[in-house]
């Protein structure tokens, strides 16, 4: 007679020896790739600053009701480790340090004439937590994992929480397939970001953003020029669910809408453990309104310019552990 | 209760593809050669593929992402015709797609290598109209169920409620998947660009919730590959239904 409880041990074990059986074949990432994890007790630091602008337009028939700029400037820390074969685990941690927000009021809103309005905060963001694991592939010149990133953790509320909190999840199938020198890269993903509730400084009315998804595909390709210097470039389309923002001054909904964006990026090897890192990307998201008149035609964009400039560092503690394991 | 015989329906399915399994296994000889299996069986065993083998990955993948999906799918939009033109990502092009995901694509491939195949008594271009065939009927069969069973409505057009998922999606994967499985990633990812166009053509033009899409892709993608791992004969899973006196058991094997 079959017995679940074996049947779930039986499970455990197939799954355990999955994990635990040595990686056979597949290529080694370099740290300039954006896929990259490091061997098994080896890890890497990502220490940069991040300058940003997200501009979110909402017109109607080609007026504008109202226009939100956010500027920011961030620093970023990001560091992970593989404690076992390979599953990596990270902590990506952001400090806002400046940030602006400017709202103005267009010919079709309720406020038109009001002076534009300004605020500025400063902060931590929520930290994201990272899970990757690289599993086997049976061709040389490929390099598959599965990655896992959320935000458990719900700080404050704060008109940062826009761009990240509110317990986000991202799911990604990524993928990495080296041709000659050059790497061909890439993800399927599925991003859930949360509800999020901010106010603005001053202000105790509550601004709200519902729960949205976006599923999508990533491409690009590492270029390398030398043994010092790589380009890289991709590009990101993407679609997305629901996207329904409740402000103090106005409700927008919308039932879909898709990303286009891209990436250009400078890597510079200072040296096997050191990469300086420059990157350029810029996204905009539209979305389809639901909530006005058939008759106008509504756009509504958010368009998001990011610079970043990095520093990464990858170390190898395997001879610790190993000397630390050994009888 | 929709959802409930959706639930049964696929359960019974698995159950009558666990005996279909299980005969296969009992048809292997001591040296691992493998007897004739009856149709039935063989049938079984392909419909059942996309959860036997390894293209579940396929198809647990995409309804993770449908789920990511649907669990904020909160507000629902039936008022209207269609989109706004600026949030078209195609624009107008979106009838191309409507046109090449009714499975043009998938009938001139059958066709054409069953034709070479035959004309050149070439064995390889026989399999890959066999597979294409095989792949299509499948996604087709399981396309029609799921849209039976599951009534919903479209967002652009409410009265009709055959939403999800998308059969132009599963169609177009299917065929994607199976020109990639067998022609390599240079005309697979050309496959796949034109089944990606389809697909969000379908968004496009409000025939469909994104959510409807995904499930779509992975159903039509996982029968692409799960029948080519059946042709490399992959052992599958071993999935069975035990009648019992007050009830039932599922039992699940895998061979590793």
């Amino acid at each position: 007679m079959h017995k679940p409880k074996k049947f779930a041990l039986g499970q455990l074990l197939t799954l355990f020896i999955f994990l635990s059986s040595p990686r056979i074949q597949g290529f080694e990432l370099q740290i300039d790739n954006p896929n990259y994890i490091p061997p098994e007790f080896g890890g890497f630091i990502k220490m940069g600053c991040v300058h940003g602008t997200k501009e979110i337009e909402y017109e109607a028939t080609s007026a504008i009701v109202d226009t939100q700029i956010y500027k920011s400037n961030e620093c970023q820390l990001n560091i992970n480790f593989v404690p076992w074969n390979r599953l990596m685990i990270g902590l990506d941690i952001r400090y806002d340090f400046d940030r602006e927000y400017h709202l103005k009021f267009g010919p079709l809103s309720d406020r038109y004439g009001e002076p534009d309005y300004y605020s500025s905060s400063s902060g931590l963001l929520d930290p994201d937590i990272i899970l990757a694991y690289e599993f086997r592939s049976k061709k040389d010149s490929w390099n598959q994992q599965v990655f896992f990133k959320m935000n458990p953790f719900d700080i404050e509320e704060q008109p940062k929480k826009i761009f990240r909190g509110g317990h986000d999840i991202f799911l990604e199938y990524r993928f990495s397939h080296q041709y000659d020198e050059d790497t061909m890269y890439g993800r399927l993903f599925s991003h859930y970001f949360g509800k999020k509730n901010y106010f603005q400084p001053g202000d105790s009315r509550k601004s709200v953003i519902e729960p949205y998804t976006e599923v999508g595909l990533e491409l690009g390709y590492l270029y390398r020029i030398n043994d010092k210097w790589t380009l890289q470039a991709d590009g990101l389309f993407a679609l997305s669910s629901d996207y329904d923002v409740i402000t103090p001054e106005l409700t927008k909904t919308a039932d879909k809408g898709f990303v286009i964006g891209g990436r250009f990026g400078v890597n510079y090897k200072l040296n096997r453990n050191w990469v300086v890192q420059l990157q350029h990307i810029r996204s905009s998201r539209i979305y389809n309104a639901t909530n006005e008149d058939r008759n106008q035609q509504i756009d509504y964009e958010v368009e998001d310019k990011i610079n970043f400039v990095g520093l990464l560092y990858q170390w190898d503690s395997s001879s610790f552990f190993k000397g630390l394991f050994r009888p | 209760m929709k959802k409930l015989r959706a639930l049964l329906l696929v359960l019974s399915l698995f159950s009558l593809c666990a005996t279909a399994q299980e005969e296969e296994t009992k048809g292997q000889t001591p040296s691992g050669e493998r007897e004739e299996t009856s149709f039935p069986s063989r049938l079984l065993s392909e419909f059942a593929a996309p959860v036997t083998t390894k293209a579940k990955y396929i198809l647990g993948g995409s309804l993770i992402a449908a789920g990511m999906v649907y669990i904020n799918k909160g507000r629902r939009t039936y008022n209207k015709r269609e989109s706004f033109k600026s949030a078209r990502p195609f624009g107008e092009l979106g009838p191309i797609g409507e046109v090449l995901g009714w499975g043009f694509l998938n009938g001139i491939y059958t066709v054409g290598q069953f034709y070479y195949g035959h004309s050149h008594n070439d064995q390889e271009s026989l399999r890959a109209s066999e597979h294409m065939f095989k792949a299509s009927l499948y996604t087709v069969l399981s396309t029609i169920t799921l849209k039976s069973f599951i009534n919903e409505r479209r967002p652009g057009y409410p009265e009709d409620t055959a939403s999800f998922p998308s059969g132009h999606s599963s169609m177009s994967f299917a065929f994607a998947s199976v020109v990639a499985s067998r022609h390599g990633w240079f005309y697979g990812s050309l496959a796949y660009g034109a089944a990606t166009f389809i697909s969000v053509s379908r968004i496009n033009d409000d025939w469909h919730y994104l959510h409807d899409v995904i499930v779509g892709m992975g159903i039509g993608a996982a029968y692409g590959w799960s029948l080519k791992y059946l042709y490399d004969e992959e052992l599958p899973y071993q999935i069975g239904l035990i009648p019992a006196k007050n009830g039932g058991a599922i039992q699940i094997g895998m061979s590793f």
